[in-house]
């Protein structure tokens, strides 16, 4: 018996087991090429995430989804609140944006996101761009390049070639097989149809039925300025009218009412009253209120960048222009006024 | 068979601890959570309780994983129970595997009872599930088998709680390791790119076993990248657990 | 063949910023089949680190050993070994009939076997009573009860035993003595360590001694060299005053019960002539005992000389 004969057996087993470990090793390395690979395959190309946010993604320890949710709820709830107070929405383009890099398949803050975006903000610009981010990620997702179709439809109409980008995002919506028939509708329309406004009314229709009540109210907001809009050409021809039998313009509908042409006030579901421009040019002030709004907030905006450029208010909102940040100065929508600007505040009224 | 006696047994006292209470939490969790967030949401309900049931899932396997792994040798050795257990006739390697694998077990019954539970609760909420979601459970599972693997390693090294606080970082690290390839342009070519993408793939990247996007949002993965990922676990953990046996074999006692 | 064979074994124990600490220094030992080794010695002597070593737990440093013939650090030597840790710990959520089924299958028993097993262990060791209890209530001579069924799982033929017997009241020490009694009749061989002397001395065929990791005695009891008769008693009785009192005056120290004087003197010799004289007075002897040293002074000496070293 001499014990010190056999190799000691715990030697001869760690060779092996190295070369075991580096074999495991050397495969999970190709196994990771492999999965690369695979979801590169799976997802397409990637989108060029800024750095910041792609750490953000990083940094959850796979609660990206939770917390995409959470921010999600969060934006919503920002959106009901400006809605009913400043209409600025300054943050909600960021907001989305983090969201949906956060999870990049989330598609309902992609539509939705971008609906709000150009409905609520009158961004159309950033609404694209978000679509634009979404799309690749989510071919399968005709909810997105529907959206983007509506978009260069109701929003950017007036940019050549909309049209022509609408038929295209909207037949590729179509296309996925997916969409429901009423986009394929909307599609085929397009070819032949002039009159936007009714295939705009018809989404708004289509979105009433959503579950949802903050989609529903925004339908409903929308179609009843619609109705504000069909009243407004017949209040032209009042005008027009009146200028024929009396040779000047109407200042108010009591004007058009005495004269016997209209008998009663056209209706306005939103509270706002109608009355005419200097030129005769009916107008209503909840689409003017509207419009100011937004006018106000992109103002305002670039009042703040002039802020951050040079830490101090403009003097005027010509310096604005001067600066390069706006071509012009948009008008105030309603005729004859002038927007008052305090240089000490910084706001514009 | 010895593997499996070290492994029935190390099942039976987490079950006996209590260690499944967790599946009560993930109840409370998922149920409360989804509900207080699904009613001010854009018709996400069904989303919002999916990524809850995914991340609780993810979470809490986690949890378990690392507080259970990471005492699992430690807890052996500081209470001599290993004493009567190494003196058998049988091989270290043996009682690492069995430990090893007696907690994947209890993971596996956890995760099976949660994915479960979300599956019913969806139904009840009148949702319906595709394969993409129990793909994402797998991997999530599958996820947990790497983490356990580097909490049995650490724990034939560390005290459990460095162990945890470590495997904790790994954890969070691990999803991060993307990183380490969106590096900005103006790396590209230099050494420290090269540099960087050694590491990516030597780290354990656990952002492989993230479904829960694709998931929640019914977006289909393929059944490659699933197979991939399986395999990436599998020859990870492997290579963790032959570190841990090693590290355990040359351990006086 | 021998049931233990140690060869040069020592153990070194390193860690990183530390002095070393030589547990164990160059033991060599061998012991018989079927013997009941003592091994003694005080706290940090190496006692529990040489059956550390002999159990698989930890490597040596340098040296070997086997077990009848097979390589310590083998798997098929401990099959071989049933061991019984100082203060056994077992997993607090199991009784002892699972405890006992867990161990069986680490032994890679089967179930019949199992069985079998149990009926042999708990009837030696008296657990049916405890058989279904969670280990978590039990005292510590419950727990030392399980901890010998555990060794005696797979009925191994080396016991190794640390401190069996420490801590335990008068029935469980009793309870322990008996049994590895029985086993020593069953031919098993039993090595255990133990600081408490009497045990050893009652129950072992040999003892080996360890002082700062070295053997420095090793024999059979009765034959340690060294150990010495310290001086042997006269008892005897029927004596007068007169006679009594001279021979007090000669013996080293002297006694009286009732009618029985006990006389001590230094030596065999002294006390056969102390005897003669009793006769001679009119005496009768009644017993005639050397004393000798007992094993706590042996040791107490031993130890005194290897520090003074």
């Amino acid at each position: 018996m001499n014990p010190d004969v056999p190799a000691p057996p715990r030697r001869r087993r760690i060779l092996p087991a190295l070369v075991c470990a580096a074999l495991c090793f050397a495969s999970a390395v190709g196994f990771q090429v492999g999965a690369d690979r695979a979801r590169a395959a799976d997802h397409g190309s990637s989108v060029l995430y800024l750095p910041n946010e792609h750490l953000l993604r990083h940094a959850t320890a796979g609660l990206n989804t939770v917390i995409a949710d959470i921010l999600w709820l969060h934006c919503i709830q920002y959106i009901a609140i400006e809605n009913r107070e400043a209409r600025n929405f300054t943050w909600l383009e960021t907001m989305v944006l983090t969201t949906v890099r956060l999870d990049p398949h989330f598609k309902d803050a992609f539509r939705y996101g971008a609906m709000f975006l150009s409905a609520l903000k009158a961004d159309a610009e950033a609404s694209t761009r978000l679509l634009c981010i979404g799309i690749p990620d989510n071919p399968r997702a005709w909810e997105l390049s529907y959206e983007l179709g509506m978009n260069y439809l109701m929003n950017r109409r007036n940019e050549p070639d909309a049209r022509r980008y609408a038929a295209y995002y909207l037949g590729m919506s179509a296309s996925t097989g997916l969409a429901s028939e009423f986009v394929a509708t909307v599609a085929a329309r397009l070819q032949g149809e002039s009159n936007l406004d009714s295939v705009e009314e018809d989404m708004w229709r289509n979105m009433l039925e959503s579950p949802d009540k903050v989609l529903r109210e925004l339908a409903e907001r929308k179609l009843q300025e619609m109705q504000i809009r069909e009243i407004l050409p017949v209040l032209n021809q009042a005008a027009a009218e009146y200028h024929k039998l009396t040779g000047h313009w109407p200042e108010t509908l009591d004007d058009l009412k005495r004269v016997k042409i209209v008998d009663k006030d056209p209706p306005d579901p939103l509270g706002g009253h109608y009355f005419f421009g200097p030129d005769g040019k009916a107008l209503n002030t909840t689409l003017l209120d509207n419009e100011k709004k937004l006018q106000q907030g992109v103002l305002e905006q670039v009042v703040r960048d002039y802020q951050d450029k040079h830490d101090r208010w403009p003097d005027t909102l010509d310096a604005l222009v001067k600066e390069g940040l706006l071509k012009a100065i948009p008008a105030n929508p309603y005729p004859g006024q002038a927007w008052k600007y305090d240089p000490a505040a910084g706001t514009v009224e | 068979m010895r593997v499996l006696a070290v492994a029935g047994n190390t099942f039976r006292e987490a079950v006996r601890d209590k260690v499944l209470y967790v599946l009560l939490f993930f109840a409370i969790i998922v149920i409360l959570g989804s509900r207080a967030l699904g009613w001010i949401s854009v018709g996400q309900d069904l989303k919002i309780v999916k990524d809850f049931c995914l991340a609780s899932m993810s979470v809490f396997g986690a949890l378990i994983a690392i507080f259970v792994g990471t005492s699992l040798l430690y807890k052996e050795i500081d209470k001599k129970t290993l004493y009567t257990i190494i003196s058998q006739p049988m091989h270290r390697y043996e009682f690492v595997l069995g430990k090893y694998f007696g907690l994947v077990a209890l993971l596996a019954l956890a995760l099976g009872s949660m994915s479960a539970l979300s599956t019913a609760y969806i139904f009840v909420l009148g949702g319906k599930l595709n394969l993409v979601f129990f793909q994402a459970a797998l991997l999530n599972f599958w996820k947990l088998l790497v983490v356990t693997a580097l909490a049995v390693l650490l724990s034939a090294l560390t005290s459990p709680i460095l162990g945890a606080i470590i495997v904790f970082c790994c954890f969070v690290f691990g999803h991060a390791t993307g990183v380490f390839l969106d590096l900005p342009p103006q790396f590209n070519g230099t050494f420290t790119k090269h540099f960087f993408e050694v590491i990516y793939y030597c780290v354990p990247n656990l952002d492989n076993f993230n479904l829960h996007s694709e998931a929640a949002n019914d977006i289909p993965v393929s059944l490659a990248y699933t197979a991939w990922a399986l395999a990436y676990g599998t020859a990870y953990s492997a290579v963790l657990l032959i570190m841990a046996c090693l590290a355990f074999e040359g351990k006086d006692l | 063949m021998a049931a233990i064979v140690t060869r040069a074994l020592s153990k070194t124990y390193k860690v990183i910023g530390k002095a070393a600490v030589r547990s164990l220094r160059g033991l060599d030992l061998e012991i018989a089949e079927n013997e009941v080794f003592g091994f003694v010695g005080r706290n940090g002597a190496g006692k529990t680190t040489t059956i550390k070593l002999l159990c698989g737990l930890i490597h040596p440093s340098s040296g070997g050993a086997s077990l009848f013939g097979e390589d310590i650090r083998l798997r098929e030597a401990r099959r071989l070994v049933g061991y019984m840790p100082e203060q056994p710990y077992f997993y607090e959520y199991l009784t002892p009939r699972e405890t006992l089924t867990f161990y069986g299958r680490l032994r890679g028993l089967s179930a019949a076997q199992r069985q079998a097993q149990w009926d042999r262990v708990a009837g030696l060791l008296e657990l049916e009573d405890i058989a279904d209890r969670r280990i978590r209530g039990f005292s510590k001579g419950m727990r030392q009860r399980v901890g010998f069924a555990v060794a005696l799982v797979g009925d191994p033929p080396l016991l190794i035993l640390d401190e069996p017997m420490s801590g335990l009241d008068p029935i469980g020490r009793r309870m322990i003595r008996e049994a590895i009694l029985r086993l020593r009749d069953e031919g098993k061989t039993i090595f255990f360590s133990s600081h408490v002397l009497s045990d050893v001395e009652e129950l072992c065929d040999r003892i080996g001694m360890l002082v700062e990791g070295r053997l420095v005695h090793h024999g059979r009891v009765d034959e340690l060299p060294g150990r010495r008769m310290k001086e042997v008693e006269v008892s005897a009785e029927g004596l007068d005053g007169a006679a009594a009192a001279t021979l007090v005056a000669r013996s080293a120290g002297h006694r009286q019960i009732d009618q029985v004087h006990l006389f001590r003197v230094a030596d065999l010799e002294n006390a056969n002539a102390l005897a003669a004289e009793i006769l001679a007075a009119g005496g009768r002897i009644r017993e005639l005992q050397p004393v000798r040293e007992s094993l706590d002074d042996f040791f107490a000496r031993i130890q005194q000389k290897e520090a003074a070293k």
